[in-house]
């Protein structure tokens, strides 16, 4: 898994960190259940704060790509968990758009609904 | 490694001013005190011995109980004279092996650690053994009426193996190699890395089988124990495998602006770290197991591996003509991230 983060290329941290590792675990390059570093080890290796390494594992978890366990870190979780990064990528591409566009959530969904 | 390259070597320019040679000076006048340290803590386990001895002379029987059966009677016996003096003896090999480490200076640092950890855990294994036997025997009739032992293993194996942690801790991180001057060559793999990224890169190694390798050994040996009528002789054999066991079946490779780091085991300790300080380039290369005598973290004079697998692995060309050597799934990104840390490191550090 590599991880390239730039502090001034206008993408917060996390959000940088928090890609990279979708993109891995969409491409299987980090298979269902292979353990992430520690966040204080990465957070170490990146030279960034480990709150923002917690911040990108929290966001993944969220989106149902990490497992957090107490004790054992993070890990990628079992079943569909490529599909699933890709499906989360395809939806962020397409929140980005749309606040580009000046779209609201709502707008989205609404254009999601209307061409379903 | 006779397959890799040799005329790869980074364009050294000549008399390069070592401008950090008066930092490393200053750096290494605490070594011969950490030495010291060292193997003032592999001869404790003889202090306390021979302390212990002398403090409990009138309170042991002699003969002194030396083995017990499987059902935990006493069924062995020797002399407390023969039993001091083996012991005492076997301690201060210990000893005096850490003192040799501590004096040899031509040999490489990590070489002298480990022949000093070593002659801490025969000092203290000597001691623990010894602690052991008196402890049960201590203020007994005879040497018979001595009672099983239960938390005397945890302590003898505690005695055993503390001293070579104390080592470890004196002895501290290993010094900084002199550092790599040389430039990766132009053909050696590189990734992009703009000018204020960071990067870092890791993977996780689960080695099939090791947990079989593990079962069956702790079988073999339990069997064996069994077998020998004195079970519990084989508990720190068994205890011993286990943690080597367990250190195998996890192991994680990083690289960062740092350099490689090994860590071993599921609580990530021990770890082997090669600072980029140290590396002159990084390339791919195949690895045999063969060349290295087999799988594991494997070291030879100058040259250290750590082969879980034949096939691809990266090759680290360190300062001083040594190498350092990993199976990895992805050499090229480890090569490459490596040889773009270098690039950026060297040529930031470059003055004028």
């Amino acid at each position: 898994m590599l991880i390239r983060v730039h502090p001034s290329s206008g993408v917060p941290l996390a959000e940088q960190i928090a890609a990279q590792i979708r993109g891995a675990v969409a491409d299987g390059s980090l298979p269902p259940g292979t353990r992430l570093p520690a966040a204080r080890e990465l957070a170490e290796s990146l030279d960034v704060n480990m709150h923002t390494v917690l911040r990108a594992y929290g966001t993944l978890r969220d989106e149902g790509l990490l497992e957090l366990r107490p004790g054992r870190g993070a890990v990628v979780r079992r079943g569909g968990a490529a599909d699933r990064a890709r499906l989360v990528t395809a939806v962020r591409a397409l929140l980005a758009e749309a606040r580009r566009l000046g779209m609201s959530t709502d707008d989205v969904v609404n254009e999601i609904r209307r061409l379903a | 490694m006779s397959s890799t390259s040799t005329g790869r070597g980074p364009d050294r320019d000549g008399g390069e001013p070592d401008v950090t040679a008066g930092a490393d000076r200053s750096g290494s006048d605490t070594t011969p005190l950490r030495w010291a340290a060292a193997v003032t803590v592999a001869a404790l386990p003889l202090l306390v011995m021979v302390g212990t001895v002398l403090a409990w002379r009138e309170r042991l029987p002699d003969p002194l109980p030396t083995h017990w059966g499987a059902v935990g009677r006493v069924d062995g016996v020797t002399s407390l004279a023969a039993v001091v003096a083996a012991l005492c003896v076997t301690a201060a090999i210990g000893v005096l092996l850490a003192g040799v480490a501590a004096g040899r200076r031509r040999w490489s640092w990590h070489a002298r650690r480990a022949v000093a950890a070593a002659g801490a855990v025969v000092a203290g294994f000597a001691t623990g053994a010894w602690l052991m036997s008196a402890l049960l025997a201590l203020d007994a009739a005879d040497a018979y009426q001595a009672p099983a032992p239960t938390w005397h293993l945890a302590l003898m194996l505690a005695v055993a193996t503390l001293p070579a942690a104390g080592v470890f801790a004196a002895l501290g991180a290993a010094p900084a190699g002199s550092p790599a001057a040389g430039r990766p060559a132009a053909d050696l793999p590189r990734i992009d890395l703009a000018a204020g990224q960071q990067a870092a890169w890791s993977e996780v190694t689960v080695p099939n089988g090791m947990v079989v390798v593990l079962a069956v050994s702790l079988l073999a040996t339990a069997l064996l124990g069994a077998l020998a009528r004195s079970a519990w002789a084989a508990a720190p054999v068994v205890a011993v495998l286990l943690v080597v066991g367990l250190e195998f079946t996890l192991l994680r490779l990083t690289v960062d602006r740092r350099g490689l780091r090994v860590r071993f085991g599921p609580w990530g300790w021990p770890r082997v770290t090669v600072a980029l300080d140290e590396i002159e380039y990084a390339e791919v290369v195949e690895v045999r197991p063969g060349e290295w005598g087999g799988w594991g973290y494997r070291m030879r004079p100058g040259g250290r591996a750590l082969v879980l697998r034949r096939g691809p692995g990266v090759r680290l060309a360190l300062s001083g003509g040594r190498e350092f050597i990993a199976t990895t799934r992805d050499p090229h990104t480890v090569a490459g991230l490596l040889n773009a840390l270098i690039d950026r490191a060297r040529s930031s550090r470059k003055p004028t």
